[in-house]
């Protein structure tokens, strides 16, 4: 009995004497406690905020899944105010509010705490309605590499890389590089209509070693953002989309994008404006492989998708936003045009130009091209013309033949006529399907497709189908 | 039993030894761990602590992150410049009636602790609406579009202090409810889809508002806001426009909301809303 006892009194006590080391154990993994932690992480940042007199320069790719990046440029101070300017929109003048950083959920969070345009305009440009450019204003720390900060910011995966600014004078440097990179991002979209192509594509050639990849890219300016599309050897198509960031990358013009374009075991990222070329063209060099950014000239299509339309409805509507395959010239020569026309006989913004549906007739008779005009208060107002498709050689021809029915038709037909130019030039239009229809604002499952000016190939009209 | 004492004695010894090899990682604490530092206080900070937190005990919020909001709205906190001014604007249009006719600390009794100002809007997902201000357990009311405040247009700013004006009654009802009487006036005319009911169609119904329409505790607090963002006048010109049946409906709801303020907060409502609608014109430029 008594040797029962010795065995469960040792085992007792060293039960207890073992249990109470365990939570230790567990604490030894840190030197410090999780507090003090996060305090250090605040510290970090804000010491590593606070050592450039002269700020940071950096770009901020919010979403690089839908939109491009932002150049931006920011100077704080102790008193936990920080002057910032950047290129998202023309007025690059600096703002001075607050910031400060925080304890975030797993890190330090740089907060911008008060409205500074230049944060708040990414995040909802609410003078244009529901418009955001998908961006936040606390951006965790993720850490520091030979002077260079990289933030993410939660809600978007949003990712903003930051350096020392290396400017000699903050105030006037910061907004004068601002007013640079604002004004090279117009480097694709200046265009002009007279002599342009939508078939003059911007290409990402990529030659890697003799073997080259050339990627299609459609622009889309509002979001700077390519839409970058390729076929293989085997002639299947892949897309993807890429970020794009005009900056200056050590005072040279430059092309960021987001995320890196990885080809045959290269990932190009940075593209230099070569100073030398007679057109504008952006390299990037990569392990002996390089990539080139520049417009150049595509074959048209054949134009036979006009023998396999997915609809007979096919509507263009503003209110959907834009997407690349509408050109700037057709929103600037017809629709614009029609805006200025209503204008000039009813007042600025009495009427303007909505939406057109075209009832498409390829049997002979009337396509009805109903444009339909909006007032002030939403009023909408229809006018109907006649036109008559005949096809040849795959590319369609549009006779017009005038109004088609109702009082208004011929009251509008005169502010309208550009778009009824735009179906009825001699030389015919070719169409292409171009899958399900996506726009800057709605994107719909319906079949979409693109009429092609061949009068003034600059011209080109993007919309959707309904059965 | 010696050999008992001795177990015990060699387990104490060991014990102890092991003991004393986990004290060193064992976390001894010095000082507090949370931040207790003073912030940084600019001079709208103190302004804002000499004039709302300290006279009426509310905090107003104006510097803020995304964490601190819905994440999944695009919301951003307002631009500084704006925040005097709105903030001089409520406590003429709203605090300082209210304390006038209620008692000096009619406020500070019953009050959201937090304003928070937001510079965008904030968009409802899904649905072709914005909410204009969110109030919280009584204890925190959020505006919206504040960057947006344009003094010189009366409309502009009878918007938001609507909004104020409509959320806080909405507290007064957390304190006191209000008669259920009231949303048997129009019981079958309430709707989830009240956005899709027009201003002239909410009239003829007996709402003084669309949003009226959505239920009956949002119908009272509008009586309320509607009331005190107009004059008499303008108030009678709205309910006007109603059918007729239309205007009995809201006259009926208008009795029981004048007389639930006479009763519960010895408040003449019409003597208020010639305060905070004489303060709303003040406060344009």
């Amino acid at each position: 009995m008594k040797k029962y006892i010795k065995y469960i009194l040792s085992l007792l006590l060293l039960t207890v004497v073992l249990n109470s080391c365990e939570v230790d154990r567990t604490e030894a993994i840190f030197e410090e406690a999780p507090s003090d932690r996060i305090q250090k992480n605040i510290e970090e940042l804000r010491t590593l905020l606070l050592s450039q007199s002269q700020g940071f320069s950096g770009v901020y790719f919010p979403n690089n899944s839908v939109v491009g990046g932002v150049n931006f440029h920011m100077n704080f101070t102790e008193d936990l105010r920080v002057k910032i300017t950047s290129d998202f929109k023309s007025n690059t003048e600096l703002t001075d509010t607050r910031y400060d950083v925080v304890t975030g959920t797993t890190a330090a969070e740089l907060v911008f705490t008060s409205g500074s345009r230049h944060i708040t305009d990414l995040i909802q440009d609410g003078a244009q309605g529901f418009n955001t450019f998908y961006g936040g204003n606390s951006f965790q720390y993720v850490g520091e590499e030979n002077g260079v900060i990289t933030f993410k910011e939660v809600r978007s995966d949003g990712v903003f890389v930051i350096s020392p600014s290396g400017f000699t004078d903050f105030e006037t440097e910061s907004v004068a590089s601002a007013d640079i990179t604002y004004t090279n991002r117009e480097v694709f979209t200046e265009v002009d209509c007279e002599t342009a192509s939508v078939y003059d594509n911007l290409v990402l050639a990529v030659d890697n070693a003799g073997q080259s990849t050339n990627y299609i890219l459609n622009y889309d300016s509002t979001n700077f953002f390519f839409d970058a599309g390729t076929t293989d050897e085997e002639g299947v198509s892949s897309r993807q989309g890429l970020g794009v960031a005009f900056t200056l990358i050590d005072g040279e013009q430059a092309i960021l994008i987001s995320p890196a374009l990885e080809v045959g075991g290269n990932s190009f990222e940075n593209f230099i404006l070569d100073s030398e070329s007679d057109k504008v063209q952006y390299v990037a060099s990569v392990n002996g492989a390089t990539a080139t950014i520049s417009q150049t000239s595509l074959s048209a299509p054949t134009g036979e998708d006009i023998m396999d339309l997915p609809g007979s409805i096919y509507v263009y509507d503003v209110a959907d936003g834009t997407n690349p395959l509408l050109s700037p010239c057709f929103r600037d020569l017809v629709i614009e045009q029609i805006n200025t026309n209503l204008d000039n006989r009813f007042g600025a913004g009495t009427l303007k130009f909505s939406f057109y549906y075209l009832f498409l007739n390829l049997e002979g008779g009337c396509s009805n091209l109903a444009i339909f005009l909006e007032d002030a208060n939403g009023g909408l107002y229809r006018a109907n013309y006649c036109i008559v498709a005949n096809i040849e050689s795959n590319t369609v021809f549009f006779d017009y033949l005038g109004p088609y029915s109702g009082s208004n038709d011929a009251f509008f037909e005169e502010n309208l006529q550009p778009l009824m130019d735009f179906f009825s030039g001699p030389q015919g239009l070719l169409y292409t399907n171009e899958g399900s229809f996506s726009a800057s604002i709605n994107s719909y499952l319906n079949a979409s497709g693109s009429f092609t000016s061949l009068d003034t190939p600059s011209l080109r009209s993007y919309g959707y189908f309904f059965p | 039993m010696k050999n008992i004492k001795n177990i015990i004695l060699v387990n104490l010894v060991l014990g102890f030894l092991l003991l004393g090899s986990c004290s060193e990682s064992s976390d001894t604490i010095k000082e507090s761990q949370i931040d207790t530092s003073t912030p940084i206080l600019s001079d709208l900070d103190i302004w804002l602590r000499s004039n709302f937190v300290a006279p009426y005990n509310i905090e107003i919020s104006y510097l803020w992150g995304a964490s601190d909001t819905d994440i999944a709205r695009f919301l951003y906190p307002i631009n500084e410049n704006g925040v005097e001014r709105w903030s001089e604007t409520i406590r003429n249009a709203w605090i300082e009636p209210y304390n006038q006719l209620g008692g000096h600390d009619f406020i500070a009794n019953i009050t959201p602790r937090q304003l928070v100002y937001s510079g965008g809007f904030n968009y409802n997902p899904n649905s072709p609406t914005i909410t204009l201000g969110v109030a919280e357990a009584g204890t925190r009311i959020t505006f919206f579009n504040l960057d947006f405040l344009d003094y010189s247009n009366e409309e502009n700013i009878r918007q938001p202090l609507r909004t104020l004006h409509h959320e806080y009654a909405h507290i007064l009802n957390q304190k006191i409810p209000f008669s259920d009487d009231y949303g048997l006036i129009t019981p079958g005319d309430y709707t989830a889809q009240w956005f899709n009911v027009s201003d002239q169609e909410a009239l003829d119904l007996g709402f003084i508002t669309p949003y009226a329409s959505s239920q009956p505790g949002e119908d009272f607090v509008e009586i309320v806001a509607n009331m005190l963002t107009n004059s008499k006048e303008g108030f009678d010109a709205i309910v006007s426009t109603a059918s007729p049946t239309g205007q009995a409906y809201i006259r009926q709801k208008q009795e029981i909301v004048v007389a639930y303020f006479q009763e519960n907060f010895a408040i003449d409502l019409y003597e208020l809303q010639e305060l905070t609608y004489q303060a709303l014109l003040d406060s344009l430029d």
